[in-house]
Order: structure tokens, then C-alpha cells, then sequence
């Protein structure tokens, strides 16, 4: 009987969460937060440009401040092209199979979650 | 006839280039529309930084440290040291902090504040007074003392690039030259005694006499001359005839080493005492990797080498031989100076934060302080009690 009721939930819960609509607007705000986060970190790049180099943890990064000659430019554009790049390829994946775009799309803000934290606590 | 040419057109596969080009298309197209939100966005950041203020950036992080200046009294219990770090932050993110060492309590600096770019750290030999000339030729002073007492502002040159400063060895005067003239003042009320006007152009470095009766000083352009604290007037000078790309006093003063520029930078040693100017012909031929220290005694030379191999190395010479007695490796950063003290205890301070005291005669590290640990705890701890504005340029 226990089972039951906490599977009926579980169905109940999973309509809810899940369901189609419910589910486009679970991918769009993931989705949004992926590129939030990116994006605030490209700010604190160009923000902190001057000490940068000192700080960039991403060796794609630090070797694109390298061939700018110091400068972040390079390394901002190619960040938020990426990120275009990676938003719009998720959609497509969406379009064509909603829930393994929707798993992925949750890991790639589970990273970004962290990514935001290390940026915020230091 | 129509229905059946619609269930014909409908069995008709799409070709494959042409369903690869409308996913092209719509991957292209979706990108482009991702771009834009990523630019909305980037602008909502914008807004919420610039327009509203608000501050979220981080400010713990500290990623470097460096030392730049360190100077130590005659009995070797107090020093001062100008620590610059570099922190994650939107604004004031290059901080230059000067810092006191109470030598009998290592494990405790203690943080005087900030400055505005400090340039040059002068300590007085047996009292406890202190002098901190900065790039914007503003001049401070402070006193070495357990409990933190902030810097006082004594003057202000014009030109703090080429600023000299020295504190003498009873701590009552504050001695300051520029290109034009050498300013004396009276430490404790700030009295402006003296400006005397000299020929010799940029100064490397200035210095009082042990007996605080002489000002030193060594011209770039290749004087090493006497001044009277009393009088003001030049008391002896001595011509070296090339320019001095480097020099350093011993503590007291009575030996000052230069390097000559010329197409083979000369090493020499000068006594003041007796006037003997002699050549430093090391056995190992060496280049100029960095700065240079003389003991007290003038019987040891500290220069620094840079090996691939090895990294900086400081070798310690014998002046009179020539013989190299000993050599301590440094680690990866940039020495930033080197110092004899008067017990003969050398310190070498570096671009990575560290002050490092090597004992010569027992050949053993007799103490050192790493600026990026103390950095990285004094920011927590002023962060807790203070906030971040503690950390606010003065």
C-alpha cells in the first residue's frame, strides 16, 4: 500500500515536473543559466583583465590571452561563441530527443553551478 | 489523378544533402539566436554593474605575492618589508601593504596599511623609527613598535621616481635627494632643516654615516660623495669615471660595492675610511643577474646568478681572494634585493613573497616569512571582523 502511494506520487510529481510543458521550461531556464553563468564569467575576465593571466585556471584560456598578446578579447568572443554554439546544438538535440537533451542540459548547468561557485567563494 | 501524385511526391525520399542542409541551416540560425539572448544578457550584466553599483565580485582570492622592499635594524629586531599582492577583485586590485617584523615574535607581523606605491624602505640602525618613500614622492614615517600605529606623512617631493631616501642610524633625521637637491628633515615634528643643491644628478642610493655626521650618497653618473649633516657642505667625493648601473651600501656605511657599466661591467669596492678603491675579480666569471650585498666588514660579496638548471642562485664571495665560499639556492622567483645585516646575517627577498635569512657562518636558513600565506590570512581575518573595505587604498 506504502508503494503504492509514494509510486502514485512519484507519477504525480513526475507529471508535474516532467511533463511537456513542464519540461520546455525546465530546458529553457537551464539553458538560460548556462549562458548567465558563462557570461558572468566573461565579465569578470574583461573586469579583471589586468591580473588575468594570474588567475585563468582554463589552459584553452590562458593560451588564447597568449596569442591576443595579453589581451582578452580573443578568449571573451570565443567563450560566448561557444556558448552560442553549445545552446543552440542543445535545442537541436531537444527538438530531436527532449529527454537526453533535457539530462544533458542539467549536467552542463550542474557545471556551471559549480563553476558559478568557485567564481563566488573563491 | 491529383491523390495519386501526392502519394507519389510523399514516397519520395528527401535527399541526404538536403536534410543536412536545412539542419545546417536551423543549427546556424538557432545559433544566431543564442547570440543575441547571450547578448541581452551580457547587457542585464552590464546594467547591474555599472548602473546599479553593486559590487558581487568576489574577494578573497589572492593569486600572488611579491616583496619588493625589506631594510632591517642594527640589532636585527625590527624589520619592515613592502608586501604587494594581488587579489580578485573588480577594483584596488594591486595592493601594496607595508609591513613591521618584530624579530623576537616571527610568527606575528604586523600590518601597518596601505600605500600608495612604495618605492624605497629606510630603518633607522638603533632606534625604532622608519621611513617609506613612494613613487608619488610622498614621504611617511612610522615607528617600529608591538602595537600597529599608522605612517604619518612627513613630505612630498616632486619626483618620487627618482626619490632616495635614508633614515639615520639614531633615527633623528630623514634624509631625502632627488636630481636637484638633498632635503633633510627632523624626524620627530617634520621640520624641513636643510635643502642643499647637487650636481651629481640622479642618485642610485643614500645612506647615513654610522656616526649619523655624513650623508653618502652614489650618483648614477659615477660620483660617491660626503656630505655634512651639519654643515650641508660636500666633505669628499670620489670620481669613479663610468657610470653606476648598481650599487650597495655596507650597514654603516663604511663600504659601498658598484657595478661600472661599460662593455664589460666592472665590480668595485670602495672604503670610505681609507679612500681604496679596488676592482672585485671573482674566479668565476660571473654575469649580473640581479642585485649584489656587502658585509659589514666589507670582507663578503653577495651577488645572484640565474641557471636553467638551477634557478636563482645568491654566491657568496670572499673580496679579497675572489674565491666563491658558499651558494643557496632561492626557488623560482625573481630576487628583488639582497641585504647584509649588521650581524652578518644575509636576507634576500624575492618576487614570490618570500624574505629568506641565511646564516653564512652556520651555512643554515635562520628565518623567512612568505607573503602570499600572511596575504592570504590577513584578507580572511580583516574580511571577518572588518568587511572588505578594510582593505580600501588608503
Amino acid at each position: 500500500m506504502l508503494t503504492l502511494v509514494q509510486g502514485h506520487r512519484w507519477i504525480l510529481l513526475r507529471s508535474l515536473m516532467m511533463g511537456a510543458p513542464y519540461r520546455t521550461l525546465w530546458f529553457a531556464g537551464l539553458l538560460l543559466f548556462i549562458a548567465a553563468v558563462s557570461v558572468h564569467d566573461a565579465v569578470l575576465v574583461v573586469l579583471l583583465e589586468d591580473i588575468i593571466q594570474d588567475f585563468e585556471r582554463n589552459p584553452v584560456g590562458c593560451w588564447l590571452i597568449e596569442i591576443a598578446q595579453g589581451s582578452v578579447w580573443l578568449f571573451v568572443l570565443v567563450k560566448l561563441l561557444g556558448t552560442s554554439l553549445v545552446g543552440a546544438g542543445q535545442v537541436m538535440i531537444y527538438q530531436w530527443r527532449p529527454h537526453l537533451a533535457l539530462a544533458s542540459t542539467l549536467a552542463l548547468a550542474t557545471f556551471q553551478l559549480g563553476l558559478l561557485l568557485y567564481l563566488s567563494v573563491g | 489523378m491529383m491523390e495519386d501524385m501526392s502519394t507519389m511526391n510523399d514516397g519520395i525520399a528527401t535527399p541526404p544533402w538536403q536534410v543536412l542542409a536545412s539542419h545546417v541551416f536551423r543549427f546556424t540560425w538557432l545559433t544566431l539566436a543564442m547570440a543575441c539572448g547571450v547578448a541581452v544578457l551580457l547587457a542585464a550584466e552590464a546594467v547591474v554593474l555599472w548602473q546599479l553599483g553593486v559590487n558581487y565580485v568576489p574577494k578573497t582570492g589572492i593569486a600572488t605575492a611579491g616583496v619588493w622592499d625589506f631594510a632591517i635594524d642594527a640589532d636585527g629586531r625590527w624589520a619592515v618589508s613592502h608586501v604587494v599582492y594581488l587579489r580578485k577583485s573588480r577594483d584596488e586590485s594591486l595592493q601594496n601593504e607595508i609591513v613591521l617584523h618584530d624579530l623576537q615574535q616571527p610568527e606575528h607581523p604586523i600590518r601597518l596599511g596601505a600605500a600608495s606605491y612604495p618605492r624605497q624602505l629606510v630603518i633607522s640602525a638603533r632606534s625604532n623609527r622608519f621611513a617609506v618613500g613612494c613613487y608619488d614622492g610622498s614621504i611617511l614615517i612610522g615607528k617600529a613598535q608591538p602595537a600597529p600605529t599608522p605612517l604619518q606623512p612627513l613630505a612630498r617631493l616632486a619626483d618620487g621616481v627618482a626619490c632616495q631616501l635614508a633614515c639615520s642610524a639614531d633615527g633623528q633625521f630623514i634624509a631625502a635627494a632627488d636630481s636637484q637637491c638633498i632635503y633633510l628633515w627632523r624626524s620627530a615634528d617634520g621640520q624641513l632643516l636643510r635643502r642643499t643643491p647637487h650636481a651629481n644628478g640622479i642618485l642610485q642610493s643614500l645612506l647615513f654615516a654610522d656616526d649619523t655626521q655624513s650623508l653618502l650618497s652614489v650618483s648614477a653618473a659615477g660620483q660617491v660623495c660626503l656630505w655634512g649633516v651639519a654643515s650641508g657642505q660636500l666633505q669628499r667625493s670620489y670620481e669613479l669615471h663610468a657610470a653606476i648601473e648598481q650599487s650597495a651600501w655596507s650597514a654603516g656605511g663604511r663600504w659601498v660595492t658598484v657595478v661600472l657599466a661599460g662593455a664589460e661591467p666592472r665590480r668595485q669596492l670602495l672604503d670610505l675610511e681609507t679612500g681604496e678603491l679596488r676592482s672585485l675579480d671573482l674566479k668565476i666569471a660571473r654575469r649580473i643577474d640581479g642585485p649584489l650585498a656587502v658585509s659589514c666588514d666589507g670582507a663578503r660579496l653577495a651577488t645572484v646568478y640565474y641557471a636553467l638548471t638551477t634557478g636563482y642562485c645568491i654566491e657568496l664571495w670572499d673580496t679579497h681572494t675572489g674565491e666563491r665560499l658558499d651558494q643557496f639556492e632561492c626557488g623560482g622567483g625573481n630576487l628583488n634585493g639582497l641585504l647584509f645585516a649588521a650581524d652578518g646575517t644575509l636576507y634576500a627577498w624575492d618576487s614570490k613573497g618570500a624574505i629568506t635569512a641565511w646564516n653564512a657562518a652556520e651555512r643554515q636558513q635562520a628565518w623567512s616569512f612568505c607573503a602570499l600565506q600572511w596575504a592570504r590570512k590577513e584578507l580572511n581575518v580583516a574580511g571577518q571582523n572588518q568587511g572588505v573595505s578594510a582593505f580600501s587604498m588608503q
